[in-house]
């Protein structure tokens, strides 16, 4: 078992030489009772190997939602210099830009509630969701590119949505120069059916009402009052990213010896971002990363239709605004201070979300006096909260925070747990009303699966690399 | 229905599934691989017998000919939505032919189990133990 060195309440360090070849500490934000599962579920082992990589700078950070990946634990940061520093697949996971985003709507709870059933019905049979399904757009070689190059304004040109959502997304919902050419035709097979798709496993579309405010002046700039009805969905870059990732990693693996590389693990396989392979994993990162904005916002656009159908002219496109989007697995290429100097750096966050304190450039004018808004989605039985991004998290953790309540059991071990029992009912009980694709997906994404998000947060707060803004309780949940 | 090339043990990780596979050659390891992660799908049939295929893969060392050839039959499923049932395998020097049959699932009512993103190296384990080969295989959900 690897030893953690308290060094704060809710900070733990792994110090270097826990492995052989670490170059930076590890950083875990985690409570006692998060630190006993850390330490036994092999998550410090993937952090440990994480800091080995060249050119990575200050730390290796785990959030308080880490748990046991591959390669890069989810919830984990790592920090490579741009000019020195190495980029990995691995370091993003497979599924590229997988995001979360909030959509407010005029409505109350006690508007929804009685039309909480037909909303989600109504939602299950719009949006394919599930194990290879197949969406209603169809991409030919051209378009797809498209679609990569402009990522969420590709959608609202198209006609779903709005000018103004590209405004409320991280980096617009595009980032910039996309390697297009970089993604392997098989990348494209796999995409071209799958814009405006969920997917499945913890993939959702969540009906939320704003239970509790806590930050007053955050709410009224980002619109939220207390009983207001917001939606929250969880996607990502379906199998466009899944195979950019596979394609680069086979890549990296086979050329490590080139770059004369030597990792731990082949799944953290990596090439200098400064060489052929890695500016072109870089390229086909950024165009995986746009395809899952441009996804989620036709998921948007088929919602808002949804409850216009529904409520009618109580609601309205103009009333339905995106409050936020972010990507909680990706690289992005930010300027951060390591020991008083500021480094360009390839900031890999797995599992993790950014977290931008006030005044940031890189956050839309509306949220610049507060920070950046962080959203956090808990387990579909419990609460989800919205942040904002703090100078604590620009000091500590490259602008980061974490990303959702991170699974406490495996899926099978959750699955034994539901055995004999109605999720779907024990959900119902509670005033829930969930529906999944999915035969076993209730019974995996249980309440019990998650840690209790509370916690998570709590370490977040305490720390104040995030500030509490407001939580909200599911009222009704589409699943993969 | 029970794998007729080896035997599969699945695994879970906190975030993902696995598998634990046993076999009497490297073929057949290579063959209750293919099935194995096939059954975290959907569980394979042996009537899929309408759609036959080829593969053939170099790889550097085994444990990338075993990340290639799965990485290629989830591309095949994601793609034309093929699973296979029936794996005739031969493994020369990192160079892996295989003839396969199986059906197009999407479509046929059948109701899927794990939405496979990739075949991860992370804690990947090929070996030989005495007579019996091992491998320890982690997908991303």
């Amino acid at each position: 078992m690897m030893k953690l060195e308290q060094i704060g309440q809710y900070r733990w360090k792994l110090p270097i030489g826990s492995i052989p070849g670490m170059r930076v500490p590890g950083i875990v934000y985690a409570d006692d009772r998060m630190v006993k599962t850390i330490q036994s579920d092999g998550s410090l082992n993937q952090l440990a190997n994480a800091a080995t990589l060249p050119g990575i700078e200050s730390a290796a950070i785990a959030m308080p939602d880490i748990h046991f990946g591959y390669g890069l634990p989810i919830g984990g940061i790592l920090a490579c210099n741009s000019r020195t520093g190495i980029i990995s697949p691995g370091g993003v996971g497979y599924d590229i830009n997988c995001g979360v985003r909030m959509i407010r709507t005029p409505l109350s709870i006690s508007d929804v509630r009685p039309y909480i059933e037909r909303l989600v019905d109504r939602l299950y049979q719009t949006i394919p969701c599930g194990v290879g399904s197949d969406g209603k757009i169809r991409l030919d070689g051209r378009e797809i590119r498209k679609v990569m190059q402009k990522g969420s304004a590709w959608a609202v040109e198209a006609g779903y949505g709005v000018e103004k959502d590209t405004i409320f997304c991280e980096s617009s919902g595009r980032l910039d120069d996309a390697g297009c050419d970089d993604v392997s035709d098989r990348a494209i097979v796999r995409g071209r059916d799958q814009l405006g798709t969920l997917g499945s496993g913890n993939h959702f579309i969540e009906i939320q009402a704003v239970h509790t405010i806590f930050d007053n002046n955050a709410a009224e700039l980002m619109g939220l009052e207390e009983n207001q009805v917001t939606i929250m969905i969880h996607s990502g870059s379906r199998g466009l990213g899944h195979q950019v990732c596979t394609d680069y990693l086979q890549l990296m693996v086979r050329n490590l010896s080139k770059h004369h590389i030597v990792v731990p693990d082949r799944q953290l396989a990596c090439a200098p971002i400064d060489s052929a392979d890695g500016r072109r994993y870089w390229g086909a990162m950024k165009a995986a990363a746009n395809f899952a904005w441009a996804n989620r916002q036709c998921l948007t656009h088929w919602v808002r239709e949804a409850l216009q159908e529904i409520f009618g002219t109580a609601v309205s496109m103009d009333s339905m605004g995106l409050l936020y989007d972010v990507a909680h697995n990706i690289v992005k290429i930010e300027t951060h201070e390591v020991n008083g100097k500021q480094l360009s750096l390839a900031v890999h966050r797995k599992g993790a979300t950014r977290a931008f304190g006030s005044h940031h450039p890189d956050i839309p004018e509306r949220y610049r006096t507060i920070g950046q808004p962080v959203l956090i989605p808990g387990d579909m039985g419990t609460q989800s909260f919205i942040l904002t991004g703090t100078e604590t998290a620009m000091r500590e953790t490259f602008g980061s925070a974490c990303h959702g309540a991170g699974r406490r059991l495996s899926r099978k071990a959750a699955l034994k747990l539901a055995k004999n029992r109605s999720i779907e009912q024990e959900l119902r009980q509670q005033g829930i009303y969930a529906k999944a694709e999915g035969r076993f997906t209730l019974g995996e994404e249980m309440p019990e699966a998650y840690k209790d998000i509370a916690d998570v947060i709590e370490v977040i707060r305490a720390t104040g690399i995030g500030k509490p803004v407001a939580v909200m309780i599911p009222l009704g949940v589409l699943k993969g | 229905m029970i794998c007729p090339y080896g035997k599969i043990r699945e695994i879970g990780t906190t975030a993902d599934v696995g598998l634990v596979i046993e076999s009497g050659t490297l073929e057949l390891l290579f063959a209750t691989a293919g099935w194995g992660m096939t059954q975290l799908i959907t569980m394979p049939h042996s009537d899929w017998t309408k759609e036959k295929h080829r593969i053939d893969l170099r790889a550097d060392d085994t444990d990338m000919l075993m990340v290639d050839w799965l990485s290629e039959l989830l591309f095949i499923f994601s793609s034309e939505a093929l699973l296979f049932s029936t794996y005739d395998i031969v493994i020369n020097e990192n160079r892996l032919q295989a003839q396969l049959q199986g059906n197009r699932v999407i479509g046929s009512g059948i109701r899927f189990r794990y939405d496979l993103k990739g075949v991860t190296w992370h804690n990947l384990v090929i070996r030989r133990v005495r007579n019996v080969y091992q491998a320890r295989i982690l997908f991303d959900v």
